[in-house]
């Protein structure tokens, strides 16, 4: 049964067109990032004395910054930074989210309440203001940028699977589990989160990209990753200096262009998966 | 009616509270209290003048007397005094709220102006050029990194047509006047508008897509009125109060993403208070605002609420 669904899922998605190519580009840029600094020797932080603000030439195809620091290595460095953000700031909020979901949603009672209203509290405050409250709290550096946007993000998911779980918990499979004595942990594990888990897979890939978006954001304005690390918004930070917004194009239109096509093929995939879990969906 | 609104008030009570507790025992977890901070501004200082300080701006009471404290200055609307302009934090937030205000509602009303129409268009004809047109104006809105759009615009249409300014509200030295703010206008507002525009459209085209399968739309058809008076009249009508709702739902987002466009516009608002505030740690600002920003988006959240229960009769006050 598992098995027979899990085939018709990717036969859903291999539907998608635009998803796939959305997915192979994702994963091409994956093992770039991983592999090409290995490969070509590239390091982020070494400063070429020869040349700052080099324009785009055979040594350093794209340029160097203001303190020589050479750019196709930042932007690859960056690249890992950024993905690796998006995807274990969404895993964080999924390990909190979905545990306070699941048991606000099912035993209902005080948890429900003191969940939802925490839940109510978060939400009431920008995600945006909040992470910068606790940036400017806590130091930013990689691992505090993790877990403040993956602690931001908690309501989400728990909102989502609270909201499925409620329409579950009443249905005659669990009650039918229930009047035979299951213990309440079987019944959840076995009958309540497989049921109620789908529209978190449908949604996993949008708060990847949207962490991502968050990060770069964060970085961009100076409060998320700090230089010497190289982040693909601390690398744009450098234009909101007029001079390099016109003159040196190299140094942020890159790590631009990069950050959007990740995002736009993240977002693809998400688009694919959804409309592969999607028993509405018969295009 | 005016007990509903009366009631969703009340409930909104524990958690600003909450929210006030929260903002407090964050910045109170900072390294340096803010007689450290003074006192690393104004260079030496002793032992003892240090201490006095403390005592002076209540730092040697503990956290929950101080907690309280801060709450009754809060609830009397004073927010104390910014470490950064020696200003009171309250007036320097009522001088940020008009271009805040100007710019966020700009946007909203720009959104609104171009993602209805184009969500109608794509819910008549599905499947068309135009609504082909539209989802994809609205994926390449919401898959965009702000700030990235932002500096192509600024690039083209400020430095290179120089057509559009980039900083600010008015010309340096210039005199409040309505066309130059226009002017200062577009670019952060075609910013946040983009950003927007995604979640309006897909949410017009689903509601109105729903609605015209309604037995009142047949109804209306069959009586021979014109299709377009149908679409308006009838069926956008009805498909206009869940957009109400991801207007309100956008709030939060809206507020995040002015904060990034009023910085790289050096807008005056409250977005890019709060950068100046978190760069100089001055934390009574940064407390300040965000307990301001949470009330504001609470209050969107129930006016938003009671909106809707007015525009949808189905929906019962209790």
């Amino acid at each position: 049964m598992k098995q027979k669904r899990k085939t018709e899922f990717f036969k859903k998605f291999r539907k998608h067109k635009l998803a796939n190519v959305g997915l192979i580009i994702i994963i091409i840029e994956i093992l770039m990032v991983t592999f090409l600094p290995i490969i070509l020797g590239l390091d982020p932080y070494s400063i070429d004395s020869t040349g700052f603000n080099q324009a785009p030439c055979a040594k350093h195809i794209l340029g160097t910054d203001d303190i020589g620091r050479d750019l196709f290595a930042r932007v690859l460095y960056g690249g890992r930074v950024s993905l690796i953000v998006g995807i274990c700031s969404t895993i964080i909020s999924i390990i909190i989210g979905l545990p306070l979901g699941i048991l606000a949603g099912y035993y209902r009672g005080i948890i429900e309440n003191i969940v939802m209203r925490l839940a109510d509290i978060f939400m009431s405050i920008p995600a945006m203001v909040l992470i910068l409250v606790i940036v400017a709290v806590f130091e930013p550096s990689i691992i505090t940028i993790i877990v403040v946007i993956g602690i931001t993000g908690w309501t989400g998911v728990a909102k989502l699977i609270y909201g499925n779980v409620l329409s579950v918990r009443n249905k005659e499979y669990v009650e039918a589990a229930r009047a035979i004595g299951t213990k309440d942990r079987e019944i959840i594990m076995r009958y309540v989160l497989p049921n109620s888990i789908a529209p978190l897979w449908m949604s996993v890939a949008f708060r990847i990209s949207q962490a991502i978006m968050t990060e770069s954001g964060l970085s961009f304005l100076g409060a998320g990753i700090q230089s010497p690390q190289a982040s693909w918004g601390n690398i744009i930070y450098a234009a909101q200096n007029l001079v390099v917004l016109t003159k040196r194009w190299w140094v942020w239109v890159p790590a631009g262009v990069l950050l959007m096509i990740t995002i736009i093929c993240i977002n693809l995939v998400g688009e694919g998966i959804r409309d592969a879990l999607d028993p509405k969906m018969k295009r | 009616m005016v007990k509903y609104v009366i009631k969703r008030l009340l409930l909104a009570i524990p958690i600003f509270i909450g929210i006030t507790i929260f903002v407090f025992v964050l910045s109170n977890m900072a390294p340096g209290s803010p007689a450290d901070i003074i006192a690393a501004s104004s260079g030496e200082m002793s032992e003892e003048a240090l201490e006095e300080l403390k005592v002076s701006m209540g730092l040697d009471k503990p956290v929950v007397v101080r907690y309280f404290l801060w709450l009754n200055d809060l609830c009397s609307g004073d927010l104390g005094t910014s470490t950064r302009t020696n200003q009171p934090v309250s007036q320097m937030i009522g001088q940020r709220i008009g271009p805040s205000l100007t710019l966020t509602l700009t946007s909203v009303v720009v959104a609104l102006l171009i993602s209805i129409p184009l969500g109608v268009i794509a819910a008549i004809k599905p499947y068309s050029f135009w609504d082909n047109l539209s989802s994809a104006i609205a994926f390449i809105g919401t898959s965009t990194p702000n700030f990235f759009i932002s500096l192509v615009l600024i690039y083209i249409f400020s430095v290179k047509l120089g057509i559009f300014p980039s900083q600010g509200m008015y010309n340096s030295g210039e005199m409040a006047n309505f066309p130059s703010l226009c002017r200062h206008l577009v670019l952060p507002v075609i910013v946040m508008a983009i950003q927007m525009m995604g979640n309006f459209i897909k949410q017009t085209r689903g509601s109105v897509l729903e609605v015209l399968n309604e037995e009142y739309i047949k109804t209306a058809r069959a009586k021979g009125i014109k299709e377009i008076r149908v679409t308006i009249k009838h069926a956008l009508r009805n498909a206009l109060i869940p957009i109400v709702t991801s207007v309100g739902l956008t709030v939060p987002f809206l507020i995040g993403g002015a904060v990034i466009t009023e910085q790289i516009f050096s807008w005056p608002g409250i977005g890019s208070l709060m950068i100046q505030s978190i760069s100089t740690r001055d934390y009574n600002a940064i407390m300040g605002i965000t307990v301001m920003i949470s009330l504001a988006v609470i209050l969107v959240n129930i006016f938003l609420d009671v909106l809707y229960s007015y525009l949808d009769p189905r929906i019962s006050y209790e």
